[in-house]
């Protein structure tokens, strides 16, 4: 071939390659551009979203405070409470640092929680309180605030010079050090807006005096670690444990603990973890990891062994409520059953496996919350008068006396029924000095057990 | 080497390079319909695959508290895919999908069996890698594995 032909053929090429490779780079940086648009639509969608509902939240709480009816009253609280949810999940959908808002976050919660619990309250014809008024007065300013610190945070984020990538690249920064970029100060100012936000007690699940409950259950005296290695060992026959270590004392949370790691004799037997109170030395979780072997063990025959392994810890009086199967293990849990009533807030889970009937699991904390020697309260309303309460559809199969936990800490006591209808079976709580109905839940049963929802 | 085949070499890598610059990446495996515990075993191994089973549980329980928490979202789904919260979501580790017998899966059920090992904590960080001022201002409570945990 003439040199000069090769030459422009190798030319060509090289000017090809080039136009394809200009012509590959401008669609990939085009379909670039569109995710990222679609990304900050989605942003912006949220944002605006969010605006909108917190001015919800506002115009809701201001009209319940001044309508007539309390009926009025739980409707218009009642449409806070789904304001301040979408509020919520709106807010949880940008890409802003979960610490920059964990403030705005729990008010939106908790804004909703108040409401729900206060409407309730006035569907059951209970007027609201000083204290309560003042509660919800104090809400309605900081919507108002979160609505005010929002409208200037709008302006910045319409004027077009908004960059939502810019508050994603600012996760991590620590509140108010590097807040330089264009953004990130109107998400401090409106932290500020809540640094007084007030302790917050109601009768909800979100309540602030639900993270410093009481633990009733945690008796006894404070021991040492080197007990707790004693306590430990003394869960188990003796020809199987190799040893006991002791890993951590912790002292940082609400029952204050001993960790260890259990040690067998036997591989087959697994690797364990467990804590133990401080007070008292009860065991508060066990976790032992093993690989279960072929099913031996029937449902009463594990049930058997959750019972021996609970009279070993001082646990008696304990009736079995629900099991699920999973893998080659069952975990099973056991509520207190005194003087003929199930106490549900007293529940333990144990785990057991189904090839050995080994104890590889256990769950306590409910337990040390709640267990006490009660009182019993006498009904003031008889089973009879409560079954009238239920539903005519339930066809009852069995009832019962019980204590059921509330969301916000409670106990109250209840007539359980339990019976079908609409091809479901179903469980109902009658308050037994009230009558009112406290809750119903669904019965799932399949191979593996039972579930309540 | 003479100007042909170092042209004609250009070329190719310009072609390759063309390729792998433009192809998308692949619709990842697995991620059609799953329920809240398959996607926490998922959370679990995607952050917690090279821990001890007590680390894996602990992972698990701690996005369960964030549920019950007022500062998170309140659903297993909302904690998880939260912006910036888990590495794991970041970078779709989160749709590897977890087999029944897999112990991220294990882990997860006792997770939602009431399981926890860390007393209630909202936040573990791996302290050898961690640099973030604000994570380090947390209470701890108690390290497993290669992870602190901590409660506020």
């Amino acid at each position: 071939m003439k040199r000069r032909t090769k030459k422009i053929i190798g030319l060509i090429t090289v000017c090809i390659a080039a136009i394809c490779l200009l012509t590959y780079g401008i669609s990939a940086s085009q379909k670039a551009a569109d995710y990222r648009r679609k990304i900050d639509n989605s942003y912006n969608r949220n944002y605006f979203e969010l605006v909108g509902y917190v001015q919800n939240i506002e115009s809701y709480i201001l009209k319940s405070r001044i309508t007539a009816s309390p009926e009025k009253t739980a409707k218009l609280l009642e449409g806070a409470w789904r304001s301040a949810s979408l509020a919520s999940t709106a807010l949880s959908q940008l890409p802003i640092d979960q610490d920059l808002l964990s403030s705005v976050s729990k008010f939106l919660v908790q804004v909703g929680d108040v409401a729900n619990a206060l409407g309730t309250q006035n569907i059951n014809g209970k007027p609201m309180t000083e204290e309560q008024n003042k509660m919800v007065a104090d809400l309605q300013q900081y919507a108002k605030d979160l609505s005010t610190g929002l409208d200037e945070m709008t302006k910045n984020v319409t004027s077009g010079n908004w960059r939502w990538i810019n508050i994603e690249r600012s996760s991590g920064k620590v509140i108010g050090e590097e807040a330089k970029e264009a953004g990130m100060q109107d998400i401090n100012t409106i932290n500020k807006t809540f640094e007084k936000y007030p302790t917050l007690i109601y009768d909800g699940p979100f309540s602030d005096h639900m993270s410093s409950l009481e633990a009733k259950g945690v008796t006894g005296e404070q021991i040492t670690q080197e007990q707790g290695v004693d306590n430990v060992k003394a869960l188990f026959p003796e020809s199987e444990i190799s040893e006991v270590v002791f890993v951590s004392q912790n002292d940082n949370v609400n029952i204050k603990t001993f960790s260890y790691t259990i040690k067998f004799k036997d591989q087959e037997r697994g690797e364990g973890s467990i804590d133990i109170t401080q007070q008292g030395g009860h065991p508060y979780w066990m976790i032992i990891n093993r690989e279960e072997g072929e099913k031996k063990l029937d449902g009463d025959q594990a049930k058997e062994e959750g019972l021996k392994y609970l009279a070993s810890i001082g646990i008696t009086d304990m009736k079995p409520s629900y099991y699920l199967i999973e893998g080659g293990d069952v975990t099973i849990n056991y509520s207190s059953f005194i003087n003929g009533i199930v106490i549900y807030p007293d529940m333990v889970k144990v785990k057991i496996s189904l090839d050995k009937g080994y104890i590889v699991g256990y769950e306590g904390k409910s337990y040390l919350m709640n267990h006490t020697d009660r009182v019993i309260i006498e009904p003031k309303i008889t089973m009879e008068e409560a079954r009238e309460k239920v539903n005519k559809n339930l066809q009852i199969t069995s009832s019962e006396r019980a204590i059921i936990p509330t969301e916000f800490g409670t106990e109250e006591y209840v007539y359980e029924f339990r019976g079908n209808s609409f091809d479901s079976e179903f469980l109902i709580y009658i308050n037994s000095n009230t009558g009112l109905e406290e809750d119903v839940l669904i019965v799932i049963q399949d191979e593996n057990g039972t579930l309540t929802v | 080497m003479n100007v042909k085949l170092r042209t004609i070499i250009i070329a190719l890598v310009a072609f390759v390079a063309m390729f792998l610059l433009t192809s998308e990446a692949a619709p990842t495996k697995g991620s059609s319909t799953t329920s809240n515990l398959q996607l926490l075993a998922r959370a679990i191994n995607g952050e917690a695959r090279g821990e001890g089973y007590l680390g894996q549980v602990a992972v698990g329980a701690v996005i369960l508290n964030r549920v019950k928490d007022s500062k998170f979202p309140k659903t297993i789904a909302g904690v998880i895919y939260q912006p910036g919260a888990f590495t794991a979501v970041a970078d779709g580790q989160i749709n590897v999908p977890m087999a029944a017998n897999s112990t991220a899966l294990k882990a997860a059920q006792d997770a939602m069996n009431g399981f926890d090992p860390t007393g209630g904590c909202l936040f573990y960080w791996n302290p050898a890698t961690a640099t973030s001022k604000w994570i380090w201002s947390k209470t701890i409570v108690k390290k497993i594995g290669k992870h602190n945990f901590a409660i506020k």
